[in-house]
């Protein structure tokens, strides 16, 4: 059972926007590039 | 050199200055900047905009994150990064080339009108800022702590329509205070991620540093604080972002340690740095081509070795490869990453458990 509502949420954020990968970024916003 | 892949983009740190209108007890800046150092202009930056695009096409990837860093770099002015950013268009065919700009700033100067501007014109209204919860070692210049000030800005920000995210040190000054620190930023509506300090040559931050072990025992009780939030409304970053990664099944944690030409540092006087300029100068952008730059990074790629202490770890082919969150560790996988490797298995091998009890899958969301 999946049942975490703040993993879910990333899940959700995965499946809708898609997302760039990139952990190299200071900012606290970096991976958020839309793809 | 692997072939790009969809997920990868060029990261890019651009330092326009060093100069900081902040003297942190744990900068790492001013250890190694030559005396000679001065700021770019606008001509450096469309200088290094020609670089870029003609290392882009040589590795033939058209996603760039473009980062302000410096130094502050609102100390340029807003104006200026507003006329810089202008500038890509010229160098880049935005049709083509897709440009992602953030700005990673002390805040200090988040509160002038031209720099509201930019950030609502250039980016998207949302700004990371770094700040100590609690933290008191973050100076201004009259020996003051900066931190009521900038919480200020913060709050000026959020009344002018921008959101913003901290990066927040942890140190021995704060540590014991993280459940205050997450209920602070939540109710500040402020996603926030954590890092250690650096090690950095200062005998006054030496009895601030915290261990490998204290970092993340603070780092998986904010995980649980996070994970078990009902109403989770900011974000916590270093959390988000392990289990985007686990979920996705992508085992480059790091990519500067699997693909560390997506990764250049451009400071003024041509100095070009990997990984966001921790290691060795890698060359200079002034005097050497793309192409130079790209082999010198081909060698490195072919002459990492792993750490011995990840050799045993069954995380280290799974998700970790021996990178870091960027977490501010100097130690760096071609050198002694021990006790960075330490950090890296305690928040796996956490995170392994919860997801696996929660019924997550490793890679359950792999594209």
């Amino acid at each position: 059972m999946k049942k975490n509502k703040v993993v879910n949420q990333i899940v959700d954020s995965i499946v809708r926007e898609g997302t760039a990968v990139n952990l190299a970024g200071w900012h606290t916003d970096a991976w958020k590039m839309p793809q | 050199m692997e072939k790009p892949d969809k997920y990868d983009s060029l990261y890019i740190m651009l330092s326009p200055t060093i100069r900081c209108n902040l003297s942190c007890k744990y900068c790492y800046v001013n250890q190694d900047v030559p005396r000679s150092y001065s700021d770019m202009n606008i001509n450096d930056i469309k200088f290094i905009y020609k670089w870029v695009k003609d290392y882009a096409e040589l590795i033939k990837i058209n996603r760039i994150q473009l980062e302000w860093f410096g130094g502050e770099p609102l100390v340029m002015g807003g104006s200026f990064i507003d006329n810089a950013i202008e500038a890509q268009q010229d160098f880049f065919n935005l049709n083509e080339y897709q440009i992602h700009n953030t700005i990673q700033t002390n805040l200090l100067l988040a509160d002038k009108d031209e720099n509201i501007q930019l950030l609502k014109k250039h980016f998207r209204s949302y700004v990371s800022g770094s700040m100590d919860y609690r933290g008191g070692l973050r100076i201004m210049k009259n020996g003051k702590d900066s931190t009521p000030k900038v919480l200020k800005n913060i709050q000026y920000l959020q009344e002018k329509g921008i959101s913003v995210g901290l990066v927040c040190t942890l140190t021995k000054t704060n540590i014991d205070y993280v459940d205050e620190m997450y209920d602070f930023f939540k109710s500040h509506h402020i996603d926030f991620r954590v890092n250690r300090a650096a090690h950095v040559d200062n005998p006054d931050l030496q009895s601030s540093v915290i261990s490998t072990k204290e970092y993340s025992k603070a780092v998986m009780h904010l995980f649980q604080r996070y994970a078990n939030d009902e109403n989770p409304d900011i974000r916590f970053a270093n959390f988000d972002m392990m289990v985007r990664l686990y979920l996705m099944g992508l085992s480059d944690i790091c990519v500067t340690v699997t693909k560390p030409h997506l990764h250049l540092a451009f400071e003024a006087n041509g100095r070009l740095f990997s990984r966001c300029r921790f290691v060795d100068q890698i060359g200079n952008y002034q005097k050497e081509q793309p192409q130079v730059i790209l082999s010198r990074f081909k060698d490195m790629t072919s002459s990492r070795v792993a750490p011995q202490a990840c050799s045993s770890c069954s995380f280290f082919n799974k998700t970790c490869m021996g990178g870091c969150f960027g977490e501010r560790n100097l130690d760096c996988f071609h050198s002694d990453c021990g006790y960075r490797g330490e950090t890296n298995k305690d928040l796996w091998e956490f995170l392994d458990n919860f997801l696996t009890t929660q019924g997550y899958e490793y890679g359950a969301y792999r594209k």
